[in-house]
């Protein structure tokens, strides 16, 4: 059986054959890809047209993502930024603090009395000036415990219900408790001591789903709806439970999406770890491909907590931290870099980047690897001669290009100053050193688009519509082969996905205008028709 | 509704850098006994020794003691993850938490204080006392180990008595923390002396992990060589082993050369040359024939390496 969808225009990621009108697809796999004559040598087969006003492209391929994004839309939503939901419902987010309290009201009045109602995403750095406190809460909601997640997952805001249940109203005098003009704890909480009280008085588990076949199908969804057909799950423990959730989720034919989970090295010590995932590489199928391990290093900029060389924070702030001793992190490179497997390393400061570069040094010294494809991911400030380093080692890049738009203003005013903004995500001079590169969302911290993370990438803009760093813009053809090939192959699938060529499988997005004729500051306005995953189509929501 | 202090857990926070002495303070506490029925919140299960015994169930995350102790392994944040585990059992009766070594032990000891079923009962801090200057000024975590020292309620110092300069090495720690009690661990005598040689031999082999491209066959193995080596007892015995010793390289200190050397032994020919200046632990790796002669080469180098660095202290 033998399927040819036709479409208005075929971008193919082939540089043998950029560009098609048609494509033939046999058992899940791409049969052939050129124009209708070509088709025709088959002989019998179903000409489906429904893509023939559409732009096919390669399925995207999200390569920095958690699926925590799935376990997130159990709660509402208080983004600043538009979201769609997993069932494709768009989320207006708040843009003001009047629009918080309305959003916060509605969902309260859903929930039975006195339920705690737990929000997320909210980013108090599009507040500037007003400060998201107890009492605007109280206003919204006051009769039952109210807990606002940030954006960043490190940050709490509270409202009075909430901290008295805690017992948090009678501490003003610790760290992360933070204080109202008053003298008395105004409902933001920071460090771990504040957020671990109210998780213990909530007595819930707020991220137990994490993992879950439930939270799988969500993240599917919300994969499918931004065009992703392949996306990985950078930081799963790969606990039994969540190994069999897994399989039992990418084994449903309906299931949209292919899953590459990669481990998470600190959630094992490295012996077992490497057994752990050394026992994976075998239980995947064509959905669900195990293989990269992920190491965290330092924190985030935004957050003050990355690593960054001298002159440290632009604003005098002091220098991050370390997620394990510098030297267990050394040790853990090479213990699975000679075990074979692949290490996806997250470096946000530069810092951090020079400990991981010295380390893989010392691991490609004492075992030679050709191909190993270790990737450093986030690398956002990777200054000039790190990227020669990582260019020398045969290193991988994947950078978190959202950032540029989210946090660019941040980064300019207050974390990295102007010259370090200039080279933020430098993603053309990786480019020039021919390093493999992809950009991603690190969704749930930014939405889930590889469309918009193209966008970012080729316009560099930031929320408030200054430009960063002109020198380091990609043409939109670089910037959809990064969402496309690029971030495939730093998951080893290259050979799989991210092109539209014959053996490959049939995985492609469908959208309603093509990328490559369109202007390049209307990358973000482009719409996800459908998807295709091993020939079978998927509509978006 | 605040229970009374009694109800609450007494919570202990065990710090220190890596190798500090951590785990060997935290085996100690579990084999001379905990309260029954408390929590044990540690890095990885790799590292404690429980007898097996005493273990009544276990799996990825958690074992449970026959004494009704459950010990755990962190899976997310600690603050989350510690509601969590704390969900698991009734009333802990106490609760110790082993940090990461990178974590900052106030800010632990802040959860006891704002919790409502914990009460703080003290910060240990292990410090290795050889390591003190080097701990206090290294670039990329001297800021984090001086947090510890200045958290602590009590510091444990080992290895104090083979500094030069012990007095000079406890006011330094009296300085960064007025009020801690501080015991040396480490007389000859004492107790720590026996920990270090278990704890940290002059060289530890082990066998790494078998590269999944060669499942069958080949062996490697990496050891940590501290002290200089006789590069000719070295190469002798790299060359008697050619029959099963494939390669073997790495960075060590020979006798009679200042600078650090990069060795390479393949093709039963043993090279050296000065390392580049950039620090580093002094290793040998070697890659063979699994198997018994193989085996007998690694102890042997184990032990050619313990006379070194022995005749060298």
């Amino acid at each position: 059986m033998i399927t040819v969808y036709q479409a208005k225009s075929i971008i193919t990621m082939n540089p043998s054959q950029p560009r098609a009108t048609h494509i033939a697809v046999k058992e899940g796999r791409i049969l052939a890809v050129g124009d209708l004559a070509a088709m025709q040598e088959f002989g019998e087969f179903t000409l489906d047209a429904r893509f023939a006003d559409r732009c096919l492209m390669p399925g995207f391929v999200e390569g920095h993502s958690h699926a925590l994004e799935g376990t997130m839309w159990e709660y509402p939503y208080l983004g600043y930024f538009p979201r769609r939901d997993p069932e494709g419902q768009h989320w207006a987010g708040a843009q003001s603090i009047e629009a918080v309290q309305a959003l916060l009201r509605e969902q309260a009045e859903r929930l039975p009395p006195g339920r705690p109602l737990i929000a997320w995403g909210f980013d108090p750095v599009y507040f500037e000036g007003a400060r998201l406190d107890r009492r605007l809460l109280d206003e919204a909601v006051d009769h039952q415990p109210l807990v606002i997640l940030h954006a960043s997952l490190h940050v709490m805001t509270v409202n009075s219900a909430m901290l008295e249940l805690a017992g948090l109203h009678r501490h003003a005098d610790i760290e992360g408790i933070m204080i109202g003009e008053d003298g008395r704890p105004n409902g933001e909480l920071q460090e771990m001591a504040a957020m671990h009280a109210i998780f213990e008085t909530l007595d819930m588990n707020l991220f137990e789903t994490v993992g879950s076949p439930k939270t799988l199908w969500r993240y599917g969804r919300v994969a499918r709806n931004a065009g992703v057909t392949t996306i990985t799950d950078l930081y799963n423990p790969l606990t039994d439970e969540g190994i069999e959730a897994l399989q039992a989720v990418t084994a449903d034919d309906a299931y949209p999406v292919r899953l590459v989970p990669a481990m998470a090295a600190l959630a094992w010590s490295v012996d077992e770890g490497i057994q752990r995932l050394q026992g994976c590489l075998e239980r995947g199928n064509d959905k669900l491909h195990f293989g990269p391990v992920k190491l965290m290093t330092d924190g985030s900029i935004q957050g003050y907590t990355a690593r960054l060389k001298w002159p440290h924070y632009h604003d005098g702030h002091a220098n991050g931290i370390w997620n394990a001793p510098p030297e267990t992190l050394r040790e853990i490179v090479e213990a699975y870099h000679q075990a074979g497997l692949q290490l996806h390393i997250h470096t946000n400061g530069d810092e951090a980047v020079e400990l991981m570069l010295e380390a893989l040094e010392g691991a490609l010294t004492f075992w030679p690897k050709c191909d190993h494809r270790h990737t450093l991911q986030h690398c956002q400030v990777i200054d000039h001669a790190q990227l020669r380093r990582a260019s020398s080692q045969g290193l991988c890049l994947n950078m978190f290009a959202n950032h540029l738009y989210y946090w660019g203003d941040i980064h300019r005013q207050r974390t990295l100053g102007h010259e370090r903004c200039q080279r933020l995500e430098p993603l053309a001079s990786a480019r020039r050193l021919g390093i493999p590169t992809a950009i991603h969302s690190d969704a749930p911290v930014t939405p889930l688009g590889p469309l918009f993370t193209a966008w970012c990438a080729v316009m560099r803009q930031t929320a408030t519509g200054q430009v960063l760093g002109e020198r380091e813009r990609l043409s939109v053809h670089e910037a959809l082969e990064m969402i496309t090939l690029g971030a495939a192959y730093t998951l080893r699938l290259d050979h799989l996905v991210g092109s539209l060529e014959i053996g490959k499988f049939a995985d492609m997005v469908a959208l309603d205008r093509d990328p490559l004729a369109s202007a390049p500051e209307d990358l973000k306005e482009i719409r996800v028709v459908a998807t295709v995953l091993g020939g079978r189509v998927h509509e978006a929501e | 509704m605040k229970p009374s202090d009694a109800a609450r857990a007494p919570l202990t926070v065990i710090g220190g850098f890596l190798g500090a002495g951590k785990t060997t303070y935290l085996n100690d506490l579990i084999r001379e006994g905990i309260p029954e029925h408390s929590l044990i919140v540690i890095n990885d299960f790799g590292d404690i020794n429980i007898d097996a015994e005493l273990i009544d169930y276990r799996d990825e995350q958690l074992i449970q003691l026959t004494n009704g102790c459950i010990c755990c392994t962190l899976g997310g944040t600690l603050a989350e993850q510690l509601a969590k585990a704390m969900r698991l059992k009734e009333a802990p009766r106490a609760v110790f938490i082993e940090t990461s070594g990178v974590a900052d032990p106030a800010r632990i000891a802040d959860i006891a204080r704002l919790s409502q079923r914990l009460t703080l009962k003290e910060v240990v801090c292990l410090v290795d006392g050889e390591q003190i200057e080097a701990n206090r000024h290294d670039p990329l975590t001297g800021e984090t180990w001086r947090a510890q020292i200045q958290a602590a309620t009590r510091i444990l110092v080992n290895r104090l008595s083979t500094t030069n300069d012990v007095d000079a090495r406890l006011s330094e720690l009296r300085q960064l923390n007025a009020t801690a009690a501080i015991h040396d661990m480490g007389g000859p005598a004492g107790a720590a002396a026996d920990q270090r040689s278990i704890e940290s031999p002059a060289i530890t082999a082990r066998a790494l992990y078998h590269d999944t491209a060669s499942q069958s066959g080949w062996q490697s193995a990496s050891l940590t060589m501290p002290g200089a080596v006789d590069i000719d007892r070295l190469r002798d015995l790299l060359l008697d082993y050619g029959d099963v010793l494939l390669r073997a390289k790495g960075f060590l200190y020979c006798r009679d050369r200042q600078q650090r050397q990069l060795l390479q032994f393949s093709g039963r020919r043993l090279n050296s040359q000065p390392a580049p200046a950039r620090s580093g632990r002094c290793q040998l790796v070697c890659i063979g024939r699994a198997g018994g002669r193989f085996e007998e080469l690694i102890a042997t180098l184990s032990r050619l390496g313990q006379a070194e660095a022995a005749g060298v202290a």
